[in-house]
């Protein structure tokens, strides 16, 4: 009896610690997603599909070139692609934002909303500052394999218990 | 031959029981009570001390009545955990010892690269005016024929993967602060690809947020995006100003 309490005590302390840290980045990096994997081969050569991305929002102006990471209506992932065409607005600051990734032939008005012709300030979730090669593809498998999830979470939990 | 076993055991819980360290230390208070001799050095990866051997002599004795010891000899006796666990544990902190060391290799492949610094140079000659016109839906639209030349080869390092280079007009107007239109760009793979010369009319289309393009003074912004292998990505740009456009539409 004490021995399983003492298995649970520890489990909760690494699940919490690891929350903590995930918060703790979410607050450094200023955005809701401070690490996102990315999905698509849309930005080759220089980001391939499994790679991550270190995030940064601040209230820094948007310039042509950043590589923003942006949530689009109706569209459940968010995408990874670089600004091309910035308007900033001289009283308030707003901004219209155009972007497009590196390998696509076409800007991405294709995959903005219904009747969208620009970016604002808030659908974007964060800036790419940093990027870490190939460390993603754990999340790519776990996301399009769920079987493997389960076996995973079956086989820790197993451990557990034995 | 039972005091091996115990030892055995003693052993393979200090590993399962998560930070070892703590779990020494905690072991080695518990084994004080119990009066044992410590025969049970458990050398780790991240614990500087080992328990320390006790000096006492005597053998074990039967379980006393205290609660910590209590427990302690009810973790010894109930947690048989088979060997495996024990090899899952070794490889786990192997795997986390060469992930971290990984990251630092990034990590200080990434700082490297602050030691380069870089001379680049561009030149951009607008050689034409294709058309220029007022869109059905009433903003301007220009395309023109340039000559972009530029030498890059000094910002490439050993940790350099490509380099992303685009030309922008930038102009100010009435309702906007900025605009930044991007004209043309290109990707740099290597250093021998980095010093170019060529000729094109613009990728993009320049068009504007309303009709303010008219004798519009704008400079061309050739701007740079350093991509490395791993690590963090820098930006930079040479402004090159006194572009103008044409007083009326052609």
């Amino acid at each position: 009896m004490a021995w399983i309490l003492m298995k649970a005590l520890t489990l909760g302390m690494i699940i919490g610690s690891a929350l903590i840290i995930w918060k703790a980045l979410m607050c450094m990096s200023g955005s809701e997603s401070p690490v996102v994997v990315v999905v698509s081969g849309s930005m080759e050569p220089a980001f391939k599909r499994g790679d991550i991305l270190f995030l940064y929002m601040s209230k820094d102006p948007i310039r042509a070139g950043h590589i923003l990471v942006f949530n689009v209506d109706g569209r459940d992932i968010p995408l990874v692609h670089r600004v091309i065409e910035v308007h900033e607005r001289q009283d308030t600051g707003e901004v219209d934002i155009l972007t497009k990734g590196d390998s696509n032939l076409l800007d991405d008005r294709v995959l903005y909303a219904q009747d969208q012709l620009w970016l604002q300030r808030h659908h974007i979730m964060g800036r790419a500052i940093g990027f870490l090669p190939y460390a993603g593809w754990v999340t790519i498998i776990l996301t399009e394999k769920p079987i493997i999830k389960y076996v995973l979470i079956g086989a820790l939990g197993l451990l557990m218990i034995i | 031959m039972g005091q091996l076993a115990t030892c055995y055991l003693q052993n393979i819980i200090t590993q399962f029981s998560g930070p070892c360290c703590v779990s020494s230390v905690a072991h080695a208070v518990a084994l004080q009570g119990l009066h044992q001799p410590s025969r049970c050095h458990q050398p780790s990866l991240y614990c500087s001390a080992s328990p320390s051997p006790l000096s006492s002599s005597q053998l074990s004795q039967p379980v006393p009545n205290q609660p910590l010891q209590h427990f302690a000899s009810l973790w010894k006796n109930c947690c048989a955990v088979p060997n495996m666990h024990s090899f899952g544990y070794r490889a786990n902190a192997l795997l986390t010892f060469g992930i971290t060391l990984l990251a630092l290799m990034c990590g200080m492949a990434s700082f490297s690269d602050n030691i380069n610094s870089p001379s680049p140079s561009a030149h951009v000659q607008v050689l034409n005016i294709n058309w220029f016109q007022k869109q059905p839906k009433g903003n301007d639209e220009v395309s023109m024929t340039m000559n972009i030349s530029a030498d890059l080869q000094s910002l490439f390092t050993w940790n350099t993967k490509q380099v992303f280079v685009f030309l922008a007009a930038e102009y100010e107007t009435p309702k906007n602060s900025l605009n930044q239109i991007s004209l043309w760009d290109g990707i740099i793979p290597s250093k021998e690809h980095a010093k170019f010369w060529i000729h094109t009319s613009n990728k993009y289309r320049f068009i504007d947020q309303g009709r303010n393009l008219r004798g519009k003074e704008f400079n061309l912004t050739m701007h740079w995006h350093v991509m490395p292998k791993t690590g963090k990505m820098s930006a930079d740009k040479i402004v090159m100003p006194g572009y103008r456009l044409p007083e009326e539409y052609r």
